[in-house]
């Protein structure tokens, strides 16, 4: 009752309750303009589509991004346009369309350019340096992710810093450059503030202890970044992380362990119905059953292989 | 100085606590008339052998009416020999008809029920008995496995035996009696087939018969058939007159259905508005709850919302 009576008595009071009353019909009384309202629903579809992306439910996820576009289109939002002609692109990498992807992912880059989004133009860029990896063009992927450091320096965006420095480490790590790798990896974890990009970064400092050969550090980031993928369910990247725990064992000669986790990560892959992962983790499980001499029944990971 | 009396409040509220007292006991009362606690009882007793499975709270019975219950059983010594002595609470209205010479009796109720006890009264000559007085008891109730026991002595035993040997002496003679009888019928079956095999005239004869006879059978037969068709068509015709009413509800219903199928089609125009307006609630709906997060204050206590972000696809998501 005393602290009521000392606070009533101040004279800043009076100011707190006004404060008070405005926030309040500030937060209340501003109604959506049409536009907004779009947008709105151009954003409900985007995140539509980026929980089906990440289900691996690709067909529906595609629907979702293509009723965005024709929205965005329609009310000629230029950030919409873009973002959705990236998440195309994302679609048709994960189909292996390679041509089709770096079409979409170079409209989005410039429409992005244009707009001055150099947030979002660095991840359309490092999404091309995906692609140039996936057509082996060394030259591209370089040139891909220099244009993606350079639009994220100009977006003063930490994340997106975070993100092109991982995929430099990740690079690198490929070069056999790991002094160069761990140094973006350094320059990466403290920008690394969301969940996604965490993961992103434990999972690059998994690799590259793996890469050094480095079995129980690895096993530490890489089961860091398993809980990150988990948390945002980003099932490719928490497939990933699983089958690198099992490769981590594989190197510590941890068969039981290392068969766990590749069954672990063939359920993931399962799921996403990627083909080629599956027979990779069918290989190692056949691999850690016959070095550890496990004898454990293989007839669920063979079943779904033979009648796909 | 003091005012002297109630106030009109005071009173009221004297009135209503009196009401509520009143009611109390008028209550307690009713129960305890339902429950019987004022009724007057009174008390016997009876000797007896042993228990016979009576307990507390047993019934008291005269002319198989509830007069009382078994309210203490003891087991005590009378003249040095061990007895339970079983006292009885009986109702003072029924009391009159105990009286010296009544007896009692423990009543085992075959196969199912409880033991009782039953009190033949005493004749109206005799004086009443007195409160505490002992109540003779009839022949002892033999308890059930007395009884069994009974049953299976050996002159009983002796009768089953002598009655099941009879029994196993006639069924012998039945079964010689069956064997002459089965080599008779086989005799007349022999004699039979020699006849029915058309052998001679009477054997020719007896097959005509027998094709006569075979004619009639079939004869009599399709009449059976005709008259089951019959009593068939008699049943037939309250079930198609049931078809008539049937389809004359159905015909109704189809006509309501028309009138609904058209209701609907009239509607129908309608429809797409209805939905409009629906969706338009749920927007604005929608846009309402938006405007309430958007406030800053409801914010700060809601779970912030991941900002969207494009999809980047790194090589860990396709290799």
């Amino acid at each position: 009752m005393h602290l009521v009576g000392f606070i009533s008595r101040q004279p800043w009071v009076k100011w707190a309750f006004l404060a008070l009353a405005l926030l309040c019909c500030w937060g209340c009384g501003a109604p959506r303009s049409p536009f907004g309202k779009q947008v709105d629903k151009v954003e409900k579809f985007t995140k539509r589509g980026d929980e089906l992306y990440s289900q691996g439910d690709l067909s529906r996820a595609e629907r979702e991004f293509q009723r965005a576009l024709t929205l965005s289109r329609g009310m000629d939002y230029q950030p919409g346009v873009a973002r959705q002609l990236n998440n195309l692109g994302a679609l048709a990498l994960e189909h292996g369309d390679l041509r089709q992807a770096r079409d979409l992912f170079t409209r989005a880059w410039e429409v992005n350019r244009s707009q001055g989004h150099w947030a979002e133009a660095s991840a359309n860029q490092a999404n091309l340096a995906t692609v140039a990896e996936q057509e082996k063009n060394l030259e591209a992927v370089v040139h891909h992710l220099t244009q993606a450091e350079t639009a994220a320096r100009q977006s003063r965006d930490k994340g997106a810093l975070a993100r092109i420095y991982a995929r430099w480490a990740d690079f690198t790590r490929q070069q056999l450059d790991f002094g160069r790798a761990e140094a973006y990896l350094k320059m990466a974890q403290p920008l690394a503030r969301t969940p996604a990009l965490k993961a992103q970064v434990a999972h690059q400092q998994g690799r590259l202890a793996l890469a050094r050969g480095d079995a129980g550090a690895a096993i530490d980031h890489l089961i860091r970044a398993l809980e990150w993928d988990r948390e945002v369910q980003d099932r490719a990247a928490m497939a990933a992380d699983l089958y690198y725990l099992g490769e981590a064992c594989r190197l510590s000669r941890d068969w039981p362990r290392a068969f766990d986790y590749y069954a672990r990560a063939f359920e993931v892959y399962a799921s996403l119905k990627r083909r080629a992962r599956l027979q990779d983790c069918l290989a190692r499980l056949q691999e850690a059953n016959r070095e550890g001499a496990l004898n454990r029944p293989l007839d669920r990971f063979e079943k779904p292989n033979k009648v796909s | 100085m003091m005012e002297e009396g109630f106030t009109r409040r005071e009173k009221l509220v004297g009135f209503f606590l009196l009401l509520i007292v009143i009611l109390t006991m008028v209550t307690l009362l009713m129960v305890a008339q339902g429950k019987g606690w004022f009724l007057s009882y009174s008390t016997y007793l009876i000797r007896l052998e042993q228990g016979y499975n009576l307990q507390q709270g047993s019934a008291v019975k005269m002319f198989n009416t509830e007069v009382g219950k078994v309210t203490r059983m003891t087991i005590k010594r009378d003249n040095g020999r061990p007895v339970v002595e079983v006292t009885i609470r009986v109702l003072t209205d029924y009391a009159d008809f105990i009286r010296e010479k009544s007896m009692a009796e423990v009543v085992t109720p075959f196969p199912f029920g409880s033991q009782y006890i039953e009190i033949i009264p005493g004749s109206s000559e005799m004086p009443p008995m007195k409160q505490r007085d002992i109540i003779a008891t009839s022949t002892a109730q033999k308890p059930l496995a007395d009884s069994l026991t009974d049953l299976v002595k050996e002159e009983n035993l002796q009768r089953v035996q002598a009655i099941l040997t009879n029994l196993a002496h006639f069924s012998e003679r039945l079964n010689e009696q069956e064997k002459v009888w089965h080599s008779v019928i086989k005799q007349v079956d022999q004699v039979a087939s020699a006849l029915l095999k058309p052998q001679g005239t009477l054997g020719d004869l007896l097959m005509r018969r027998d094709l006569a006879q075979r004619l009639n059978q079939t004869v009599e037969r399709l009449d059976q058939v005709l008259k089951e068709v019959n009593a068939f068509a008699v049943g037939l015709k309250p079930v198609t007159d049931n078809l008539e009413v049937l389809t004359r509800n159905l015909n109704r219903d189809v006509v309501s259905l028309g009138s609904i199928l058209a209701d609907v089609k009239a509607g129908s125009p309608e429809f797409p508005k209805l939905m409009k307006s629906a969706t338009e609630f749920s927007e604005e709906g929608t846009e309402a709850m938006e405007t309430i997060k958007s406030n800053p204050l409801v914010r700060f206590g809601t779970s912030q919302e991941k900002k969207e972000q494009p999809l980047h696809v790194e090589p860990r998501h396709v290799k």
